[in-house]
């Protein structure tokens, strides 16, 4: 039975545009079929990593959101493992509805592109924009 | 007499859903060297804090936020 998955992949930085196109396409040939509308792609674009992963500073981080079989997946994991240009991949089932697109912290491209559903990729969040602090205790002292 | 304004869990008073993805949510349940504040602090409910750091572990994973502040590295 199908269920519904988020991958979180980050490519490194330097890969052409080809390239990337090219791997990112098979990636998702391994997931779903061609014309699988489940499938949403959201770009980042390249962003600085809070801390260098295999000598390398920044990352260009591509959300996929789809749903599949357990059996894709797994092949799917494997090719995405096996590939040197991608510097981490995590997989998480039936993902909350989010909206979250960072601002790209780094370079060229300015976050949030998308194939598929355009609905993926608004940036309203309300978990960003609220103000009080909790990490003040708010303590009131009286005599 | 100290009185103590009563903390109450952001999550539930604002109906926030933890998404691992918001760097700027998980940096503000995190100190500045990195660790995740305790509930006692921050005044987060029992089921929120759980989903909490595990959001804030992803994060961690996918690079969004330091595993360790930059001095120390």
């Amino acid at each position: 039975m199908a269920r519904s998955y988020e991958t979180v992949l980050i490519f490194d930085s330097t890969l052409e545009e080809s390239v990337f196109e090219q791997k990112l396409g098979r990636l998702k040939g391994a997931l779903v079929d061609d014309g699988d509308e489940s499938l949403t792609v959201t770009q980042w674009g390249t962003r600085k990593l809070a801390y260098p992963i295999g000598k390398k500073e920044q990352g260009t981080y591509v959300i996929l959101r789809y749903d599949t079989e357990p059996d894709r997946l797994v092949e799917f994991e494997r090719l995405a493992k096996l590939d040197e240009q991608i510097l981490r991949q995590l997989t998480i089932v039936d993902p909350i509805e989010s909206t979250i697109v960072p601002a790209a912290t780094s370079t060229d491209e300015p976050a949030a592109t998308s194939t598929g559903e355009p609905a993926a990729t608004s940036t309203g969040e309300p978990a960003a924009t609220s103000t009080d602090e909790p990490a003040e205790a708010g303590v009131e002292v009286q005599e | 007499m100290v009185y103590r304004r009563k903390k109450t869990c952001h999550f539930c008073e604002n109906k926030v859903v933890i998404d691992y993805k918001d760097q700027h949510m998980l940096d503000r349940f995190t100190n500045d060297r990195g660790k995740i504040l305790p509930r006692r602090v921050t005044g987060t409910c029992a089921r929120h804090q759980r989903r909490l750091a595990t959001a804030i572990k992803r994060g961690r994973f996918l690079a969004l936020i330091p595993y360790l502040p930059d001095h120390a590295l």
